[in-house]
């Protein structure tokens, strides 16, 4: 007979065991991740390059494929197929042109005294944090530090034109990667000037797509709704003036709400729109240049 | 053995990466677990489901590490699977089950802590996500079989019908 090989003692332990693993994983993650995240980072390198290089193959060779199809309409039928060719590639050369537009102001960044931007590409985003955090194709080889502020560009509030506004910070770097946190998520934290009452207080994402919080602003301060909120440069990884939004009412409608009797706090408009972002540049200090 | 398991979890990761920065929900990774559970072992496909969890955590850059424990949970639903097969072979049925359930475990808690907007577009997208999903996990798993026998390797459809020594 076929004796069982079932040990009771064996899966108890392992029952214990399984979950205490886990349980282990989960909260010893914040500090494990930094250090997974560096290896892992580093090691997936080329896969996260090449994904973006495939994307950027396809890209051209699916316009470089349009193009040469554009001599062969003869005939009505066919010019209407072209007309339906043109139109999605009007539509591709507009996403160029939007991108381009976005390109060109990145490069014409205004010289901020003791700041390096360094030009990146956003290579990994995911789903389901798609407007709070993604990773960038520069990390500590070009001297990028957490902590490091990141511009963009963006579409102007009232439609025309761009505007170059914070778009984050950096919590972590590998060697060639970094991770930005936007001013959505709650990692990021940030000191903010508001430009007309002259107050200083510190920004913070709020997460679950709510607006970033202006808090800790003197509770008797007089806000105003569509006040400018500028970088406060109290970190020295920040330079001041930087543009991030403005002031907006909160769902009560009041513009401020004291907070435990002793701030006042404001929900920021951000100028950044994160979901079409393709490109950031991360302002390095000089004085951290490798 | 060892190179095939790592060339294929290399490249369902790398799939996953390009598909979900592009706003795709992918769950190739997760196949793999799935295929891996029954042609190895229940332990060693535990381990690699922590190993593949830890680089997916990593890049969707989540604060917690909910990866951890959905890949490891699709290992358990491959063990089920494994369970209730009988002599007569895989079902199909049963595949498209656990194939429409896979981006339910992979993406349900992540949506379930995001914001309500994020939340609105995942139920939006999961009916056909999971269509997706259901018809994807065996075609993969075929895939994968058919690159194993190629290269004389153990097959998931062998595997999956071994009733002798039941995986726990």
């Amino acid at each position: 007979m076929k004796q069982s090989s079932f040990r009771p003692v064996h899966a108890v332990l392992l029952s214990l065991a399984i979950p205490a693993v886990f349980l282990l994983a989960v909260l010893s993650w914040q500090s494990l991740r930094l250090f997974l995240a560096r290896s892992a980072l580093d090691y997936f390198y080329p896969f996260l390059k090449a994904s973006a290089a495939a994307e950027d193959t396809a890209a051209h060779a699916a316009l470089a494929a349009g193009k040469s199809k554009n001599f062969l309409a003869s005939s009505v039928a066919k010019m209407q197929e072209e007309l339906m060719k043109l139109s999605s590639q009007n539509a591709s050369l507009e996403h160029l042109k939007q991108e381009n537009r976005q390109l060109r102001a990145l490069l014409e960044l205004r010289q901020l005294p003791g700041f390096r931007p360094v030009f990146s590409e956003i290579i990994a985003r995911d789903p389901m944090n798609w407007d709070e955090t993604f990773l960038v194709d520069k990390g500590a080889a070009n001297g990028i530090r957490a902590g490091d502020c990141v511009l963009a560009v963006f579409d102007a509030p009232d439609g025309e034109g761009v505007v170059t506004a914070v778009a984050g910070r950096v919590t972590f770097v590998s060697e060639h990667t970094a991770r930005v946190s936007t001013i959505f998520h709650e990692d990021c934290t940030l000191s903010v000037f508001l430009a007309e009452s002259g107050q200083f207080g510190s920004l913070r994402g709020a997460g679950r797509g709510e607006p970033p919080v202006i808090s800790w602003l003197p509770a008797d301060g007089k806000y105003g709704r569509g006040e400018i909120v500028l970088t406060g440069g109290l970190s020295p990884q920040t330079p001041a003036g930087l543009y991030v939004g403005t002031v907006q009412a909160g769902k009560d409608g009041n513009v401020s709400r004291i907070s435990d009797h002793l701030y006042a706090e404001a929900e920021l408009k951000a100028a950044a729109k994160i979901s079409d972002l393709h490109f950031v540049t991360v302002l390095v200090r000089e004085a951290d240049k490798p | 053995m060892t190179a095939a398991v790592f060339l294929t979890f290399s490249l369902s990761l790398f799939l996953d990466l390009f598909f979900r920065s592009r706003g795709i929900l992918s769950v190739f990774t997760p196949f793999c677990i799935f295929y891996y559970t029954v042609v190895l072992n229940w332990k060693t496909a535990l381990v690699l489901a922590i190993a593949a969890a830890i680089p997916a955590a990593v890049f969707a850059g989540s604060a917690w590490p909910f990866d951890l424990l959905t890949y490891p949970a699709v290992a358990g639903l491959s063990l089920w699977n494994r369970r209730r097969t009988g002599p007569a072979g895989p079902s199909l049925r049963r595949h498209l089950l656990c194939g429409s359930l896979i981006p339910i475990l992979i993406f349900g808690p992540k949506a379930l802590t995001s914001s309500f907007d994020t939340l609105l577009a995942f139920l939006a997208w999961l009916p056909p996500l999971c269509v997706l999903s259901a018809v994807l996990l065996p075609t993969v798993l075929y895939l994968l079989d058919l690159s194993a026998e190629k290269l004389g390797l153990p097959l998931y459809g062998d595997a999956v019908r071994k009733r002798e020594n039941p995986p726990l």
